[in-house]
């Protein structure tokens, strides 16, 4: 009987050394395999590192090869200028055409060194857009324009389509030109009968725009390349029209900027369809912009940044009392006399129905307090000489990064409490 | 007499990055084998003090080198590191289990694969 029981033991014993060792291998392995992964984790991530070095590298290189560009470019197109208008002394046809000629290709070349440095810019993320204000359906209409003479030599048909006569929007008037400008150019050149149609509408919390041709349209293969750099698919264009295929990549760049959207419908032989968004920003969410990227500056500079915030007591009664076009005009007013008290460059001033911000970035809260009753002063005497004492009274806050708030929402709430 | 190690690796250019890091590390005897079935009669013919073995080699893989080296050398068997491009616990455990002294991984640096050759021969 206790040998039995002993050969037992000694069987449990055994069976339990087994999985024991089997249980220290099994950890032996775990360990060595959260070992390796950590290592190859920090291999990866160093690569990753060097990677992203080498694409500031490139990208620096194409912003500064294009500025060194630009130079002699400049001095070469004003020097052909020059002979085309005889100034030098008289040329005759034949010549005029060569010179004609050579300034195409220049204006051609200086275009494509534009969007090269735009596509660098968007890559570091240094596109800076200067919203204001602005009436996109004018806009539109305007590049419309440009494009009408062209439009008519090739014989097709461009049509604008609002429901509405005006939509106000805050964007950076500028690049959404270049927006619209490279879609419908787009459109015209691969497009050889029908029209090209421009549509616009006021939604909610959005504009929605889109540019539609009745051209060759975009092979579904293609379709997910459209906004990649250097692409240029399939479409088949004439002679002296190839781009450098950085324009819609650009144009996505500008939109996404704006924090919209854009997106592509087509079929081959059914036209392209290219839709974009641009969010309707609140004066809250603008405000808020400034003063993030004031901060930003700030933190890039080891710096400090202050706000002053003017905002018209009793907005709500002032616009009883008066018409809101009449408002903006004077807040319009204010904002030039303050951009004029602002000796350093660089200050943003925003503006909008009611309230003006200005950002001082690397001013310390004495230097703020100063601008401050620097520039109340100067819109005091403004409005004692439009007579608007009476009418309009004005609000002057500041606050200063870091000491009195490390976001915008914190900084904007200081300086509107004083 | 310096250290031996025996290094078995298909891959041409890894054979030699790794024989580039052991050189570097003071090692200056490195035999090379490309197939499972040349390492194994090299691990009995130059009787090295540490075989690298890859896990993934044509025909007799790297587990099975490390069973037989270890098997038929027994006591006189030398140390063996199993070496991997892809990491897996299955791996390590299976490597363990087939008489391997360490697991490892192999990176760029060859940083893990040297420390843990120096450990084994210390």
């Amino acid at each position: 009987m206790q040998d039995k029981n002993k050969t037992k033991k000694q069987r449990l014993e055994k069976e339990l050394n087994k999985v024991k060792d089997e249980l220290e291998i099994q950890t032996w392995g775990l360990k060595k395999t959260n070992e390796a992964i950590k290592l190859l984790y920090k291999e990866l991530e160093e690569k990753n590192k060097r990677l992203q070095e080498l694409d500031r590298l490139k990208s620096d290189f194409i912003s500064t090869v294009s500025h060194e560009l630009r130079t002699p470019l400049s001095i070469t197109k004003e020097g052909i200028s020059l002979m085309l208008d005889g100034i030098p002394g008289a040329i005759n046809e034949k010549q005029k055409k060569i010179l004609a000629t050579a300034m195409d290709s220049i204006d051609r070349l200086s275009r494509m060194i534009g969007e090269l440095l735009d596509t660098s810019k968007i890559e570091s993320g240094k596109m800076e857009l200067n919203r204001e204000l602005a009436d996109i359906v004018t806009l539109i209409k305007q590049v419309v324009m440009s494009f009408e003479s062209k439009a008519k030599e090739k014989g097709l048909m461009l049509k604008t389509v609002s429901a509405t006569n005006r939509i106000d929007i805050y964007i950076d008037p500028d690049k959404i030109t270049q927006v619209f400008t490279n879609l419908i150019a787009n459109s015209i050149k691969f497009t050889e009968k029908g029209c090209i149609e421009i549509f616009v509408q006021d939604k909610k919390n959005e504009v929605l725009c889109r540019v539609s041709d009745t051209g060759q349209g975009i092979s579904k293969e293609d379709l997910p390349k459209v906004f990649s750099k250097f692409e240029q698919f399939g479409r088949v264009v004439g002679p002296g029209e190839k781009g450098t295929g950085l324009g819609l990549s650009i144009t996505k760049g500008i939109i996404e900027a704006h924090k919209g959207q854009i997106w592509i419908e087509s079929e081959v032989g059914k036209g392209a369809k290219f839709t974009f968004t641009l969010p309707k920003y609140t004066t809250e969410t603008l405000f808020k912009e400034y003063v993030t990227n004031g901060i930003k500056k700030a933190v890039e500079k080891n710096s400090r940044a202050s706000i002053i915030v003017v905002s018209l007591a009793e907005f709500a009664n002032l616009n009883t009392m008066l018409p809101p076009e009449e408002i903006r005009a004077i807040l319009e007013e204010i904002r030039g006399v303050i951009n004029k008290s602002l000796r350093r460059s660089g200050d943003a001033v925003v503006k909008d129905t009611g309230e003006i911000i200005v950002i001082l970035v690397g001013c310390d809260k004495n230097s703020c307090f100063n601008v401050a009753s620097r520039l109340e002063q100067a819109v005091k005497d403004y409005l004692e000489k439009k007579n608007l004492t009476e009418k309009i009274k004005l609000r002057f806050g500041c606050a200063t990064y870091p000491d009195e708030g490390r976001s915008d929402e914190e900084l904007i709430a200081a300086a509107k409490k004083k | 007499m310096g250290t031996k190690i025996l290094v078995i690796d298909d891959n041409n250019q890894d054979r030699m990055i790794i024989k580039r890091f052991l050189n570097k590390a003071g090692y200056e005897q490195i035999f090379m084998a490309e197939s499972g079935e040349e390492g194994l009669k090299k691990a009995i013919s130059e009787k090295p003090d540490l075989v690298i073995a890859d896990t993934m080699l044509p025909g007799m893989d790297g587990f099975e080198v490390c069973r037989r080296i270890k098997g038929s050398l027994a006591a006189a068997a030398p140390k063996i590191i199993v070496m991997t491009g892809t990491i897996d616990a299955v791996d390590a455990v299976k490597a363990r289990k087939m008489g391997a002294d360490d697991y490892c991984v192999k990176t760029a640096d060859g940083v893990s694969l040297v420390k843990a050759v120096k450990s084994l021969l210390k």
